[in-house]
């Protein structure tokens, strides 16, 4: 089922694996390369899912979850966060932001595809 | 589904490498006494992109090194390590180390394990405790120019957050600062925390202006007591993907969350070999910007360069035989506008020189400590675009210039003061557009070239010098191979190798140097160089029945010789006279072996000045002037002496660029010269 695709992430090299990987699945991708850049993107189009780096420069990860979470249309659509490691404070950070889920740099293609078609269930 | 990722490689190699000269440029900036909160973020975030990358490069030992490298950014921030010298030299010696492992990486496919033993140790000298690095939302808030504020929103009743003009708000709130929190009751209000250095009238009368002036609240932030933490769950803090429990935390969030109850199941992580280390094809993308090969770019620019000549053709053509007032008109607008195609396409290799002189602070600092000097590096006009590859080829002969300013131009600080002038000595590195091309000045206030000194040495090296030179002549003889006049070795200028090699860069650049010196006052070296490789400001002439292009820089004047202006001297050579000054007199068709009939009676002599070296060559006929677009005829024919490269007029006939420096050095062929009848054959 194709879904379309926010990805976050102040790194280009990260946004085109992303892409690459979530279109080879079959879904659609608009990539942001911060906080603001992404917020202002889920504020102009409906996402099914949104994948966002969390050190960012403009915005970070978590906040751009906060302010996604304030909006009715975001209320329920699952956000993964992608980190570079994972530790308990990310993890606290996170869940109490409103995240769904985090992903852990470098992560599996196959894995990320199976994360993506869970969450979006 | 096998899918393949060692494509994306290269590009993350490629980014660490920014990310490390990104550290780079802002250690060098940081002031060990006040260091800018901003800056530490900059590179703590920086730090930790690398630390992130490194999984990717299959560089688990990067990550260490990013670590504590965190950990003592972490130590930084809180006051508790002064950033002096020898921290700021550190990690300047880490990001080297890094950067040196990560092309080892990238090209061997291997690190060397000693090298990162050994930066690891010398780390953790200032990280005493094993500390875990600091989670990046922590860091603090610029604290001494930004300031965060409260903002309340009331929501429009019945509408709710929906009601607001929401990407305009948060566009201003992003121009303004940094969002740092969000929150909501869905109904009511909506609060934000916002980092900015702006003053909360400013913040204030953006929002009012978008939001009116009742609905809005604009206060200093005050941290709420930090609530007890929720103890964290037990299990997946060694996973790498999860799902949050929101049971346990809903109270915290704005109560809008889809309470999904999603178990959280930890996913296996398989072996971190998904990238290999097979580095593929460069690609090249930016966040802002496309990253394009520049093999692209270089096929685009010969595209528009034929698309020039074959527009001038057609001009030509029209102008030739077109009565039609319209036919002409509409080729003078193809005419304009492939100008202004050109243009464009050039200017997309344009850069700015900042891509250089990023690079000059950490050679004066590391320089500056060696030599026990102290210096102050002042740069102008970083902006100043100019092509890639002149920025590239311009690398060398520039580090190689503040390198002799530091080494023999700045004085050691107590001469400075003894000769009474500050102890800080000073370097500039200037660069403007100037007359369609880019001029870059090095400028010290040293000590200045030593005249008599340059003048000794001349003498004894057999040198034609005389004590009745100018300056400017004098200044010349540091240009000469191997020239020095430093009493001992110096591994750091080196005994005199190098301004011959600088002057023969500038040179194959199609730019020249300049050298001005005061005694006492310092050096101030001027480089000028055209915008772009590609394109000559050209003088057609003709010779021997062939047209030729003489570049336009290097061309003095040109005149008609009179016949008591020349004489032969008594090796057969001719000279010419001009003014106080006897030029070597040269038949350029006899040089380039061409059956030539140029006599001087119905000659006209252009005087060259190639780096003070002077000539004057006879053609028949000067023909024009002209920018042409450079063809290489090495990669189309073959090289020949005397002939720097090829050019298609308008029309349509090759016509050879003439290499006036190869053709000074050139002996008169005794018979024909058969590459050359060959080439214009072929033209």
């Amino acid at each position: 089922m194709s879904k379309l695709v926010l990805t976050v992430d102040d790194s280009a090299a990260i946004r085109e694996m992303l892409a690459y990987v979530l279109k080879s699945a079959g879904h659609r991708v608009i990539e942001a390369e911060d906080g603001m850049d992404g917020l202002q993107k889920a504020l102009a189009n409906q996402f099914d899912l949104i994948i966002t780096d969390q050190s960012m420069p403009k915005m970070d990860g978590i906040t751009l979850v906060k302010a996604l979470r304030a909006l009715p249309q975001y209320a329920a659509v699952p956000i993964l966060l992608l980190t570079t490691e994972s530790s308990d404070g990310m993890k606290d950070e996170g869940r109490s932001a409103g995240a769904t889920g985090w992903l852990v740099k470098p992560f599996d293609p196959n894995k990320l595809i199976d994360v993506v078609g869970k969450v979006t269930r | 589904m096998a899918v393949d990722l060692t494509r994306f490689l290269p590009m993350f190699f490629e980014e660490t490498e920014e990310h490390l000269a990104n550290m780079e440029t802002q250690l060098l900036r940081l002031d060990p006494n006040a260091p800018d909160p901003e800056a530490l973020h900059s590179i703590f975030r920086a730090a930790h992109s690398v630390k992130g990358n490194s999984a990717l490069l299959g560089a688990a030992r990067f990550s260490e090194v990013m670590h504590r490298i965190e950990s003592i950014l972490d130590r930084i921030r809180k006051e508790q390590l002064k950033p002096d010298n020898d921290v700021i030299t550190l990690l300047l010696e880490a990001c080297d180390v890094v950067r040196e492992q990560a092309g080892r990486l990238k090209d061997k496919g291997e690190c060397d394990e000693a090298a990162l033993d050994a930066l690891h140790e010398q780390l953790r000298r200032f990280t005493p405790a094993e500390t875990s690095a600091p989670a990046l939302s922590s860091l603090p808030a610029p604290a001494r120019r930004s300031e965060r504020f409260s903002i309340e929103v009331d929501l429009p009743s019945g509408q709710g957050i929906t009601g607001l003009p929401l990407a305009n708000l948060y566009a201003e709130l992003g121009a303004l600062g940094r969002l740092e929190d969000v929150r909501t009751d869905g109904t009511t209000s909506l609060s934000l925390v916002l980092l900015t250095a702006q003053s909360t009238d400013a913040v204030r009368d953006k929002l009012h202006g978008l939001l009116g002036a009742q609905s809005v609240r604009v206060t200093p932030y005050v941290a709420p007591p930090k609530p007890a933490e929720p103890a964290p769950p037990p299990a997946g803090s060694a996973s790498e993907f999860g799902l949050f429990s929101h049971e346990a935390s809903a109270a915290q969030t704005t109560g809008m969350l889809s309470e999904r109850r999603l178990g959280r199941r930890a996913i296996d992580h398989e072996a971190t070999g998904i990238l290999g280390r097979r580095t593929t094809d460069r690609l090249h993308l930016d966040r802002s910007s496309i990253r394009v090969d520049v093999a692209k770019l270089d096929r685009l620019l010969n595209l528009v360069g034929e698309l020039v000549i074959a527009q001038s053709m057609l001009s030509e053509a029209a102008t030739r035989t077109a009565q039609d007032a319209r036919l002409r008109d509409s080729v003078a607008y193809v005419g304009r506008q492939t100008r202004e195609l050109q243009e464009a396409v050039m200017g997309i290799r344009l850069l700015p020189i900042d891509y250089l002189f990023s690079r000059v602070p950490r050679l004066v600092r590391d320089l500056a400590r060696r030599l026990g000097k102290e210096v102050e590096l002042i740069t102008h006009g970083a902006e100043t675009e100019l092509d890639k590859e002149m920025i590239e080829k311009l690398a060398d002969p520039i580090m190689h210039l503040v390198r002799n300013s530091l080494d023999h131009g700045i004085e050691a600080p107590g001469v400075r003061a003894a000769a009474g002038k500050e102890k800080v000595g000073k370097i500039q590195l200037r660069a403007t557009h100037q007359a369609g091309g880019v001029v870059i000045e090095i400028l010290d206030d040293g000590a200045g070239f030593d005249r008599e000194r340059i003048l000794a040495k001349a003498i004894e090296r057999g040198m034609p010098a005389h004590p009745g030179m100018s300056d400017e002549e004098v200044w010349q003889f540091v240009f000469a191979p191997g020239f020095t006049t430093a009493a001992e070795l110096s591994d750091i200028s080196g005994r005199g190798v190098g301004m011959d090699v600088v002057k023969r860069n500038i040179r194959a650049l199609g730019g020249h140097i300049e050298v001005r010196s005061r005694p006492g006052a310092g050096v101030h070296i001027v480089l000028r160089l055209p915008l772009t490789l590609a394109i000559l400001d050209g003088m057609t002439v003709e010779i021997a029945g062939e047209t030729f292009i003489v570049p336009l820089s290097l061309i003095a004047e040109a005149f008609l010789p009179q016949s008591y202006q020349v004489k032969t001297v008594t090796t057969g050579a001719r000279v010419v006279q001009v003014r106080d000054a006897y030029l070597p007199l040269l038949s350029t068709d006899q040089l380039l072996g061409l059956k030539g009939k140029t006599t001087t009676q119905a000659a006209i002599a252009i005087a060259v000045d190639v780096d003070g070296r002077r000539a004057a060559l006879l053609v028949d006929r000067l023909l024009g002037q002209q920018q042409v677009v450079i063809k290489s005829l090495e990669a189309n024919y073959r090289r020949i002496p005397g002939i720097a490269g090829a050019t298609v007029l308008g029309n349509g006939r090759v016509a050879l660029i003439l290499d006036i420096n190869a053709l000074l050095h050139l002996e008169i062929p005794t018979s024909g010269d058969q590459d050359l009848e060959a080439a214009l054959g072929a033209a």
